[in-house]
């Protein structure tokens, strides 16, 4: 029998090597950071919908038939429905690919986009898996709650020239249903109102708000 | 060169390492139009525009899973049906069990291709195959373990040569980290812990099955072309077990400066910089052992491996420059970033699995190359193409992630960027010319009448 | 000698694209120096504008349908937000502020990261749309007096409450906006005046569409779900309030109300928005009430 060096042997490599160096990694980089992000609250879709955002219900006002035919009346339950569905649309679509969903500490990123992002943020069911994104083409979207208006992302999703002429992101015209009458601009259907309110919810919670005149007391006139 | 000068060869399966390479090479050509037509999406001339099964988003996990599981995974499943009887002298498990691999992997990866096209993507970065082709891969992953450690177990009553040890060890990784990136961000952890094990998924799947497996297979292909040993059996070790240990613990650093907590980050700095020492011993252990040896590089296959191992030392150059946190602050999210990739996925893994294919095609099909000059011009035009797309894209990173810290608006930046796009689009189309070449000289060869009995069925190694 | 063949064809494609790359800087180079005469700020407009304004600063760019309101027609020579009475051209700097911070809850973005020489070549451009610039001047600006409630939590209520009587029983905003108290209320603040309260309308808690100048039908806003296009800034409220809308039903108040009240109003409009932002304030996932670390040393 010839000489076997322990660390040539089958076993070791696949056990040590195979088996446990990456042990080790996932103990380091997985189990750990998910110890310590453990202590933020898991927020479920259902707690977000307890407050709808106001451009949902601007969706509503501007798209009455077509919000009425894929969501019915603006609600909580309506609004989780909506926010599903376009976050679903949102990873179908790839997305996640050219649009992060962070923004850094560095390269003056606080003042293009917003506040810095936060690990409770992400600490949503919407974020299972994460989209945080690994490749900028068009901007970050994590602040981009209210930036434009709803009117504003229904042209830019049927076409993005036709808003901003240098961009190169694909139209999504499948998004809309044909308009009613010649005319008049297409209509978003389900799948254009979930993603316009989901982009629309990004980054609501974080808005810059300024503070109140009065304090909540006082304020009955 | 005649068979005697491999080791004595256990049982090959030889059709089905042909049947691995055109398929691997059919999915090849997937990715390759699918790229280019990705890149067209840049310069708004997208030719599929409003088509939604053919939206450039889709297009584009359509490309790097072409790439990852057609193309490298098929071809590397070819290359190890070849190798790993010949390295342990027995067969592999099963003649059934390979074949039904052989098609299950063609299936998934069709029906993954499908899931990406109807919008089933699952948002994870190199794991975007849909939720319910998930299960199939881990069954897969686990019966070519199987399949290929039955021989090296046998094997391993004697020392096993250090190209065995990463074949072993590749498919216990790569199960693993399937299972865990694919399954553990989807429905436990959200967020911050969520991105660092997708982190770990994006770079394991490179670092854990396509490095080990490619590694291990040069390990093999350059000694034996050169016919002569690895120069130092003693740096073999440690570069196999530095890579095992340092490469499991950089994923993080794909996710700098997000919410992912710092200690990971730092911890993913010092390790992809220890990755780059360990990668440093493997690149002068094959250097000293083509030293001396210029005439080789007359043999094409030679030439490709070499070019890859080049090219690999600049990835990973690149690797701990572009790791370390004041670096990423500009090039994070930018074209750096996908430069880097094309080079290591095309450049390196690509370029070797194109050395193996041209070494190992005449001998498959039993004709000499139809014509060989095609295959010279293949070598030059994808060394340039990608050697342009290189720098090209680390040129337009540069400049987009300086752009975006000088606060100039976005569309400056896109605007900024066509020229790099434009180029992209031509280096790539270097690359597809020199493919197309190849595919119909792999072609012409295959379909050539048989040669005359009495010549020897296989034939001299291809020298230019 | 095929492989000599293959060098000879490189070579010709290798001096062939050469040539291409310096006959396409040559011609790039030139197409620039035609374009010196365009008007500097074309560029931009045409870049960051066109799309919903029009090439020609109609308002009729490829987007226009879709937007809701309209994108303005410089053509018309007719702004609506300025810090001149409604009607009368706006000054450089009402348009630099409008472009700086867009207007809320419209589809005019907001262009903070748009170097300031660049937004004053645009106005310049926007100016050359319409005749209206060359006939007359901007107008004079209103100015921003004093503010008369500042001060303590009891003057700001104060202001708050006079705001509602001037917004029900003065100025009728509710004509037009939503009202925003009970029927009883309003019975109330009438009866307060010893005056008979006016017939309400129906949909008294809605706003009412009315058409603007430029044909197209306009929602105005209502305070407690809508953004308020020029911000919720109080001097800003007062100076849209005083000023007026040009172009739509909304007057200019400046003389015809004092401008205590006209700073009432502003206080009231500014409460009722801010019941919008507190059902918003701490939805889930929101930060901490604690101060980020800045950045700045980490850039």
């Amino acid at each position: 029998m010839e000489q076997r060096p322990v660390i040539e042997r089958f076993a070791t490599v696949t056990l040590v090597a195979g088996v446990g160096f990456f042990g080790l990694s996932v103990l380091l980089f997985a189990w750990l950071p998910f110890q310590l992000t453990r202590q933020v609250p898991m927020v479920t879709v259902e707690e977000i919908a307890k407050q709808p955002i106001p451009e949902f219900y601007d969706l509503a006002r501007r798209y009455p038939e077509q919000f009425m035919k894929y969501f019915g009346e603006p609600n909580s339950e309506s609004y989780a429905r909506a926010l599903r569905m376009g976050r679903d649309i949102y990873i179908a679509e790839a997305c996640w690919h050219c649009h992060s969903q962070f923004v850094r500490p560095v390269s003056n990123e606080d003042i293009r986009f917003g506040r810095v992002s936060y690990a409770a943020e992400h600490q949503n069911e919407l974020q299972l898996p994460q989209l945080l994104g690994t490749r900028r083409v068009g901007p970050d979207l994590i602040r981009s709650a209210g930036k434009h208006g709803n009117d504003w992302h229904a042209a830019h999703f049927y076409e993005p020239r036709w808003v901003v002429p240098t961009s190169v992101m694909p139209s999504y015209k499948w998004f809309f249903d044909p308009p009613a009458k010649p005319g008049d601009p297409p209509q978003p259907n389900a799948r254009g109102l979930a993603i316009i309110n989901y982009v629309q919810w990004l980054g609501s919670w974080a808005e810059p708000l300024p503070p109140p005149i009065l304090p909540a007391q006082a304020a009955q006139p | 060169m005649s068979e005697s000068q491999y080791p004595q060869p256990a049982p090959v399966e030889t059709r089905l390492v042909f049947w691995y390479f055109v398929a691997g090479m059919v999915y090849f050509a997937i990715a390759l139009l699918a790229g280019f037509f990705f890149s067209l999406q840049f310069l708004n001339h997208y030719p599929f525009a409003g088509i939604e099964w053919l939206s450039p988003g889709r297009v584009r996990m359509l490309h790097t899973n072409a790439v990852a599981y057609g193309f490298i995974l098929n071809c590397f499943l070819g290359a190890l049906h070849w190798v790993v009887p010949r390295l342990t002298r027995y067969p592999v498990a099963s003649r059934g069990l390979s074949w039904f691999i052989f098609w299950a992997v063609q299936a998934i990866v069709l029906a993954t291709a499908f899931g990406l096209l109807a919008g089933h993507a699952q948002a994870i970065e190199w794991g975007e195959t849909p939720l319910y082709v998930d299960p199939f891969v881990v069954v897969g992953l686990i019966l070519m373990g199987i399949n290929f450690s039955v021989p090296i177990f046998k094997a391993s009553r004697k020392p096993l040569y250090v190209s065995l040890w990463y074949f072993s060890v590749a498919f216990v990784w790569t199960t693993l980290n399937y299972v865990m990136g694919n399954f553990i961000p989807q429905f436990f952890t959200p967020g911050a812990a969520g991105a660092a094990i997708v982190g770990l998924f994006i770079h394991d799947l490179v670092g854990l099955l396509v490095t080990p497996i490619g590694w291990g297979l040069m390990y093999y292909f350059v000694p034996v072309i050169l016919k002569k040993p690895i120069w130092s059996h003693a740096v073999s070790l440690i570069g196999f077990w530095g890579l095992a240990f340092f490469y499991p613990l950089q994923g993080v650093h794909h996710f700098f400066w997000s919410t992912i907590p710092m200690f990971a980050q730092y911890s993913a700095v010092v390790s992809t910089i220890g990755v780059e020492v360990v990668v440093m011993t493997v690149f002068v252990n094959f250097v000293a052992t083509v030293r001396g040896r210029g005439e080789a590089f007359k043999q094409l296959p030679i030439r490709w491996f070499y070019t890859g191992i080049v090219f690999y030392m600049i990835t990973c150059a690149q690797c701990a420059y572009q790791a370390l946190l004041t670096t990423q602050k500009i090039i994070h999210f930018t074209d750096w970033v996908v430069g880097h990739a094309h080079l290591v996925m095309f450049g390196v893994f690509g370029f070797w699995i194109l050395g193996i294919v041209t070494e190992l095609w005449p001998r498959l099909t039993g004709r000499p190359w139809h014509n060989p000059s095609l295959n010279t011009a293949h070598y030059w035009l994808s060394t340039a193409g990608m050697l342009i797309m290189f720098v090209d894209l680390l040129a337009a990173g540069v400049l987009q992630g300086y752009l975006w810290q000088s606060l100039a608006p976005w569309e400056q930046s896109l605007v900024a960027s066509v020229p790099f796009w434009a180029w992209r689009t031509a280096s790539g189309l270097m690359i597809i010319a020199g493919q197309v070449l190849f595919f119909y000289n792999m072609w012409r060869t295959a379909a050539a009448p048989l040669p005359a009995a009495e010549t020897k069925p296989v034939p001299e190694p291809v020298t230019v | 000698m095929e492989e000599g063949n293959l060098r000879g064809l490189l070579r010709q494609l290798t001096r062939r694209s050469v040539a291409l790359c310096i006959g396409g800087v040559m011609t790039a180079i030139a197409a620039q120096s035609t374009h010196a005469a365009e008007h500097p700020g074309k560029r931009s407009y045409d870049r960051y504008c066109a799309g919903c304004h029009g090439v020609a600063g109609d308002g009729k760019g490829p987007a226009a349908i879709f937007l809701d309101p309209k994108p303005r027609d410089f053509t018309s020579g007719k702004f609506k937000f300025g810090s001149v009475p409604a009607g009368e051209l706006p000054t450089d700097q009402d348009l630099d502020r409008i472009l700086v911070h867009g207007l809320n809850g419209t589809s005019m973005p907001a262009w903070p990261l748009l170097p300031q020489q660049e937004r004053a070549k645009i106005i310049e451009y926007i100016k050359t749309f319409s005749p209206e610039w060359q006939r007359s001047a901007p107008g004079v600006p209103i100015a921003v007096t004093e503010d008369p409630y500042r001060g303590d939590v009891e003057s700001i209520r104060k202001a708050v409450a006079r705001g509602e009587v001037v917004y029900h029983t003065v100025t009728t905003c509710w004509q037009c906006h939503p009202g925003y108290v009970s029927a009883e209320r309003f019975a109330e603040l009438y009866a307060a005046q010893k005056r008979r309260p006016p017939p309400l309308r129906p949909d008294f808690h809605k706003p009412v569409m009315k058409p603007d100048g430029w044909g197209q039908p306009l929602m105005p806003t209502d305070f407690k779900t809508d953004r308020i296009k020029t911000g919720i800034e109080l001097k800003n409220l007062f100076i849209v309030i005083a000023a007026g809308i040009g172009g739509t039903a909304m007057p200019t108040w400046k003389d015809s109300i004092p401008d205590e009240d006209i700073w009432a109003l502003a206080y009231y409009v500014r409460w009722l928005a801010d019941q919008r932002n507190d059902r918003l304030r701490n939805l889930p996932l929101a930060p901490l009430a604690v101060a980020m670390p800045a950045s700045g040393g980490a850039r």
